[in-house]
């Protein structure tokens, strides 16, 4: 408790800042190429089968998943309002809007769920269909992706709880920002190629 | 651009680093000397594997049927764990140990960006090479090291599923010491050293980082498909279930093309310090071979279906042939640049050296060897032939192997504190050169006569040649023993290095040997060319060193006058 | 022992700090450099070299060329390191990077002032912070795409608004959430290079004939 106690007083030294921002962007763009992969195979198979994602399409309708990227475009939006707080010193300014955030990452882990279940109803499954495959790879290695995100958040919001940050030392903050955010920006991509093109 | 604050955890580290102490090394440490010593050790303990398994093939190639192993399986398990084992656990591992410890210490850094993350990376290592053997308990993987479907979905045992989980791990572990490389690079230069001041040896790690943190995830992408494959039932790979078969040989070497960079950049940067150092005479073109690295880097990814010219419709072919033979120039200016960095030069043919220029000569024969199969008539006519073998071979093993044993000659005294000795060094050197030449050189012969690869059993008349290479490759296998006596000896008998035994201008000598818990005591104030030898001012440096850290060992036998410039120096 | 040994390092840490508090001093290693950086030892001209470093068959190639000849040669050495140079100024400027201070400082400042956006002549004025005024944007862009898709048929005039609204988002978030508006260019660096050589790669597979075949 002490220890955290003193860290937030002292600012952080601005490399190690720097360090872990460019380590994290590092991270995504190794991120993008595996993304690109699965992304990849999806294109693929769309490109060569417009009629199958179409009837696809028809039968699982929209409205479940704009609802699920309307969801995750506010968590974007609470994680940066979160971060806008901190550097103001108000500690729970920033535990309610990450709490939000980690809110909004569960259900919309919940609501992608409930949507597996649906389509596999449907007779489309990961092993049993040639457009199922190529579906799951890419959205559940997303979901992954949330579901990390938002026990980070969780981690984020328990050390906010203990006394850590400070309008001097937030990077932990702002690096897991980045990563949420680019979470939000592949969901933007995968959301539009997969559901809507 | 900022200086050197790291942060090291308090109570971590060895505190006068003297000895080498075995049970440190088992321990977990954020200290990137002893990383990067672990990384060493675990490649080498790979290499060692590796080779055994390499030394079966060829007793098994002596005669033209199958006589060692039970069947073609066996066979075909022997070679593909030889590849796997020795790509991603000794070569790539290994380079990725001498970056470890090497690079903090040549920018004057107390330690990587991230220790723990470095650690962490480390220690992904031994459970992916214990996967990878495990494999021959369950039915190993079978299908190469290049692992095509249908082969590595449909035909091989378990082993395939932990195969690609083990090199699942290892791409992690490179994809996080890359990012730590880049950082580092980046962030933790001292005053005054522009990127333009870097040793070579940390350009060459920069390219190769950002090939690693770029290309790896490919893979990673890949095998996440090949795993879905194997153990959910979806059919990525294949098109008798609506999959692509040519989709995995594209996403391979997406990455493994790259990945060749990945393996031989770290080696020229090592030759690029040891070819001045050894001949005392400042690097001929640094930003040549500078901005090569970086060039390599980038073309490295336009040039990856040069390995698919027979799976590929004709018309695709001709762009990455032009491509290929691009990437050849700033291998070539790099070449030529050192070739210039000789010339005129005082040569001191010391072990390090000597294998430094047995690198030239062996990998300017793979260059070769690669321009003609870069070249579309001949790779189709030896494609999956010895000719392949054997050009890989020249690359990886005369190449990245040779830079290797260079760069272990050149910084055991570093790393230990200990000389190696010199005419052991000479002999492993005598014996490796020929035992190689010898074993891969009729493999060109072979491939062009038509001994395809891959094979058990082969035609009786090309007994001969491989009897010749068999022998040959025994020589060479036995000769990796003299080095591990050589090391063994020398680090209880060896004479003291003392901080800096081969008189060089880069950070890393600016410290005693081995370097205390934080690598330097103050800050260490780097010379401004890194390679200014043959000057006044280097002299100078050189001499001023000496006084505050003690004399070294004579290693270049340098005759030290008191007031003017020796020649050498 | 170990007291000598400290006392040994103590005494080295002050000869070494010593050094470096004074560089200027007339016997500290940087001063007196022949060929101080490497772009110096670039600029040594040949000539100024002690004889015994220059190679004799260089002394032979210097004997033959005139001074005009020389000049020339020099002034084609120059043209061609141009673009060179550039490079290297390129990547030496990614030092010159605004520091972490500066960036915080710019971001502070545009996160709390209200959004004004100025249309020709007239300016409008939004009441609210930047991040929340993108959401909107972002939200508005989300259902247009929604409508778009719901209304038009499968073909290139659905494929572009569509390619071109998911794209716009995408910077958007980027650009202010991940505030690579302000931050170090060299992380827009890191992250637009896997982008094009993902690109380069899915559109290679796209020309590719593909081996599936629908049975």
């Amino acid at each position: 408790m002490s220890d955290i106690a003193k860290v937030q007083h002292t600012a952080e030294s601005p490399q190690r800042v720097e360090n872990v921002k460019f380590a994290m962007w590092l991270y995504l763009a190794s991120d993008v190429i595996i993304f690109s992969i699965l992304i990849a195979t999806f294109v693929l198979f769309r490109v060569n089968n417009e009629e199958v994602v179409k009837e696809v399409h028809e039968a699982s309708g929209l409205f479940l998943v704009s609802l699920n990227t309307f969801l995750l475009l506010a968590s974007s939006w609470a994680m940066v309002m979160g971060l806008r707080e901190i550097k103001r010193d108000n500690r729970k300014g920033l535990i309610r809007w990450i709490g939000l955030t980690a809110v909004l990452g569960i259900v919309f882990v919940a609501l992608q769920g409930v949507e597996y279940t649906i389509l596999s109803n449907e007779g489309i499954t990961i092993y049993g269909s040639e457009f199922g495959m190529r579906f799951y790879a890419p959205t559940a290695f997303h979901g992954a992706h949330v579901i990390i995100g938002v026990l980070w958040a969780l981690g984020v919001v328990w050390h906010a709880m203990k006394g850590g940050y400070g309008p001097k030392n937030y990077s932990g903050v702002e690096v897991f920002g980045l990563y949420w955010h680019f979470v939000d920006v592949v969901w933007i991509l995968l959301f539009t190629l997969i559901y809507l093109i | 651009m900022a200086t050197v604050t790291a942060p090291l955890p308090v109570g971590v580290g060895h505190v006068e680093g003297k000895k080498f102490k075995l049970n440190e090394l088992l321990r977990w440490s954020v200290d990137h000397k002893i990383i990067g010593i672990q990384y060493m050790m675990t490649a080498f303990f790979f290499f060692i594997v590796g080779g055994a398994l390499a030394m079966m093939i060829r007793w098994e190639l002596l005669t033209p049927a199958i006589d060692l192993m039970a069947d073609g399986t066996s066979y075909n398990q022997l070679f593909s764990i030889h590849g796997t084992v020795m790509i991603f656990l000794w070569i790539v591992p290994m380079m990725a140990g001498f970056g470890n410890y090497l690079l903090p210490l040549m920018l004057g850094a107390k330690d990587m960006a991230f220790p723990w993350l470095n650690a962490f990376a480390f220690w992904l290592i031994p459970p992916a090479g214990i996967l990878m053997l495990s494999g021959f308990f369950v039915g190993q993987a079978e299908a190469g090291w290049t692992s095509y479907p249908p082969l590595s979905t449909l035909f091989s045992g378990d082993g395939q599923t932990l195969w690609a989980m083990s090199i699942h791990l290892l791409g992690l572990s490179s994809i996080l010491g890359g990012i730590n490389f880049i950082v580092t690079i980046k962030n933790m230069r001292p005053q005054g050293m522009g990127y333009f001041q870097m040793p070579l040896f940390a350009w060459a790690i920069l390219a190769t980082s950002i090939i690693v943190v770029l290309a790896t995830p490919f893979l990673a992408g890949g095998l996440t498909l090949l795993l879905l494959d194997r153990v959910a039932g979806t059919a990525f790979f294949n098109p008798a279930e609506g999959g692509d078969v040519l989709l995995w040989q594209n996403v391979f070497w997406f990455y493994s093309h790259p990945a060749v960079y990945i393996m031989i950049l770290p080696a020229f940067g090592m030759l690029s310090e040891i070819l001045s150092v050894h001949s005392r005479k400042p690097i001929f073109g640094y930003r040549a071979i500078a901005l090569s690295s970086l060039a390599i880097a980038l073309v490295g990814f336009t040039v990856w279906a040069h390995h698919m010219f027979t799976s590929l419709t004709p018309e695709l072919r001709i762009p990455f042939m032009i491509t290929s033979m691009i990437i050849a120039v700033p291998t070539g200016i790099k070449v030529f640049s050192w070739l210039a960095t000789l010339f005129g030069g005082k040569i001191h043919l010391t072990s390090a050296m000597v294998f430094a220029l047995g690198f030239l000569s062996m990998f300017v024969i793979g260059g070769i060897s690669g321009v003609m199969l870069g070249s579309i008539p001949v790779d189709i006519h030896v494609h999956d032939t010895y000719f392949v073998v054997s050009h890989l071979h020249f690359v990886l093993y005369g190449g990245s192997v040779f830079g290797i044993f260079a760069g272990i000659y050149h910084w055991f005294p570093k790393i230990t504190g200990r000389m190696l000795n010199e005419r052991l060094g000479k002999w492993h050197f005598i014996f490796t050169y020929i035992g190689f030449f010898f074993t891969f050189f009729p493999q060109h012969v072979v491939g062009i006569l038509g001994m395809p690869r891959r094979v058990a059993e082969y035609a009786p008349e090309f007994q001969g040649w491989n009897v010749l290479i068999s022998v040959a490759s025994f020589v060479m296998g036995m000769a990796t023993f003299i080095l591990l006596y050589n090391i063994v000896i020398s680090l209880r008998n060896g004479k003291e290095a003392g901080a800096n035994p081969w008189r060089a201008l880069t950070l890393e000598w600016q410290t005693s040997s081995p370097p205390p818990a934080h690598n330097f005591i103050g800050d260490p104030v780097p010379f401004k060319n890194p390679y200014g030898y043959g000057t006044k001012a280097a002299w100078e440096y050189l001499h001023k060193q000496e006084e505050k850290l003690g004399e070294s060992v004579d290693a270049l036998n340098v005759d030290k006058p008191a007031s003017s410039v020796p020649a050498g120096d | 022992m170990a007291d000598e040994i400290q006392k040994k390092l103590n005494e080295a840490e002050d000869k070494l700090t010593e050094v470096k508090e004074t560089p200027t001093a007339p016997d500290a290693p940087l001063e007196d450099v022949q060929s101080g950086t490497v772009r110096d030892a670039r600029a040594m001209p040949v000539e100024t070299m002690p004889d015994d470093v220059v190679p004799e068959a260089v002394q032979e190639l210097q004997a033959l060329e005139t001074p005009e000849s020389r000049d020339a040669r020099r002034l084609q050495e120059a043209s061609l390191n141009k673009p060179i140079e550039a490079i290297e100024e390129a990547i030496e400027s990614l030092d010159a990077a605004p520091g972490q201070a500066a960036v915080q400082a710019e971001i502070a400042h545009h996160e709390d002032a209200p959004v004004v956006i100025t249309l020709g002549a007239r300016t409008f004025t939004f009441n609210t912070n930047i991040y929340t005024f993108i959401f909107a944007i972002l939200g508005g862009l989300t259902l247009l795409e929604i409508v778009i898709a719901e209304i038009m048929p499968i073909g290139f005039f659905r494929t572009l608004p569509l390619a071109i609204a998911s794209l716009i988002k995408a910077l958007l978030v980027m650009a202010f959430y991940m505030h690579l508006r302000e931050d170090n260019r060299i992380f827009a660096a890191a992250i637009t290079l896997p982008i094009v050589i993902a690109l380069i790669a899915i559109l290679f597979l796209l020309t590719v004939p593909s081996t599936a075949y629908p049975y």
